[in-house]
Formats: C-alpha cells, sequence, structure tokens
C-alpha cells in the first residue's frame, strides 16, 4: 500500500531511520492524538501527523494530498488510532478449516 | 542469537519492538509490536491481510477472555517477519503462525517467537532484550 510519494514498505534490513522515532513519538504522544483525531488510521512522517483517515488507505490518500508539491519520496509510519480496551485478552474459541489463498 | 533491544514505556506499561511482515511486493511493512507474555499467538491488524504475503489462511472465532458472549471473527495464518531493534540489530526473515483480528495493537505472542526466546525486562531500569534464535 503505498502512493506515487509515500512508501509503506522497504527492502529487507533498509528500515528508514525515522521509523523507530517516529514509532515512539506516537507512542508517546498517543493520548494527544486522541484526543485531536479520534479512532482512526494517522501517517506520521519525522513527528508530524500528515495525513489522517478512517481506513489506513483513506490516511494514506491523505498524505499524498497534504503534501507539498516540492516534497519528494517519503517514508512514514503507519498507526490506528484506538481507545484502550479494558478487556484486549483474547483466546481461540473455534477454527474453520477454510483455504483462502 | 540476535539480541533485540525493547523499548519499554510506563502507563500503560509495554515492551516493544520493531516487527516488520514480508508484502505482496516483495517490501517490508513496519509495525511497532508489543511484547505479550500472555498471548498464545502472535496477532496483527486485519487490515494487513490485503497487503502481505500469507498461507494456510483459515478463519478462526476469538473471544475476549472470560467474555463469552464477546466473540470475533478473526483469521490465522502463516506470515513471514523480521524483528528489529533501532540499533540495526535484525533477524532473518523467518515464518510464524499469527492471528489477524480487527485491533489496532500488533502484538508478539509465544508460538513461534516467545517460545524460542530469552526475555529479559527491567521496568525500574526502563531497558530489556529478547534474545532469539533467529
Amino acid at each position: 500500500m503505498d502512493t506515487p510519494r509515500i512508501r509503506m514498505g522497504h527492502p529487507y534490513g533498509q528500515t528508514p531511520p525515522n521509523v523507530y522515532g517516529d514509532f515512539d513519538w506516537i507512542r508517546r504522544h498517543e493520548k494527544e492524538l486522541l484526543a485531536q483525531y479520534g479512532e482512526c488510521s494517522i501517517i506520521v512522517y519525522k513527528e508530524q501527523v500528515i495525513g489522517v483517515g478512517p481506513t489506513y488507505a483513506a490516511a494514506l490518500e491523505n498524505a499524498e494530498q497534504n503534501l507539498p508539491p516540492e516534497v519528494g519520496e517519503v517514508t512514514p509510519v503507519h498507526e490506528r488510532l484506538r481507545y484502550p480496551n479494558p478487556f484486549s485478552r483474547v483466546r481461540l474459541t473455534q477454527r474453520k478449516e477454510e483455504s483462502k489463498k | 542469537m540476535t539480541r533485540l533491544h525493547l523499548r519499554t514505556y510506563i502507563a500503560p506499561g509495554a515492551a516493544e519492538l520493531f516487527c516488520n511482515v514480508l508484502r505482496q511486493d516483495g517490501s517490508y511493512e513496519r509495525l511497532a509490536a508489543t511484547v505479550d507474555t500472555g498471548a498464545q499467538i502472535s496477532m496483527l491488524p486485519d487490515d494487513l491481510l490485503d497487503l502481505v504475503v500469507y498461507r494456510e489462511y483459515t478463519t478462526i472465532t476469538i473471544e475476549q477472555a472470560g467474555i463469552a458472549q464477546q466473540a470475533f471473527q478473526g483469521a490465522e495464518a502463516l506470515v513471514t517477519i523480521t524483528l528489529e531493534d533501532e540499533f540495526g540489530n535484525i533477524t532473518e526473515p523467518f515464518e510464524i503462525q499469527t492471528w489477524f483480528a480487527d485491533t489496532n495493537r500488533s502484538l508478539v505472542g509465544f508460538l513461534g517467537v516467545l517460545d524460542r526466546a530469552v526475555l529479559h525486562i527491567d521496568m525500574p531500569q526502563r531497558s530489556g532484550w529478547l534474545e532469539i534464535d533467529a
């Protein structure tokens, strides 16, 4: 899932250096981001939200539109903002044999 | 063995590393994943199913522990991942079984990951590492 100027994937061993700081920035600002944007997908590049949308694809499209024309390729990260669920522990109850691919 | 530095957080407490999942175009989707010693299997957001390479797909029903009425549909499949830290330590690509569910959090659980790793977390020092044969 990429756009003409946004690369969300990278080759093995070539993680863009901004990725580590951007994920850390999101984790440290999660409450503020949730308060500002609500539950949604955000695209973050160099500690700035560059795209927002109800889905990953929509947030990417928004980020592409928000990029200034002079900006070339960027390598942001994606985060799905959700309010914490107090009952987040899950377990398997049923497995249905089905081949999709 | 690859030793990966964990990022530790408080309020809420968590230990995280970076998990890259092989995509259909041959590149890796980057995720921050929480190390979850209560998870029997790793879990990823289900919107990644359109993006990543997977096989042996099976639909499953998952329930939130202790709340039988809160069952929801998910999927189980094999995906290829690498684990990485911010200091450039990275595993070779390896395949794990994972659940895909309607969740915003990526979790690294036991099957295929923690069951072959040494985990050390020192919360007072805000440090930790995961050493894995991969």
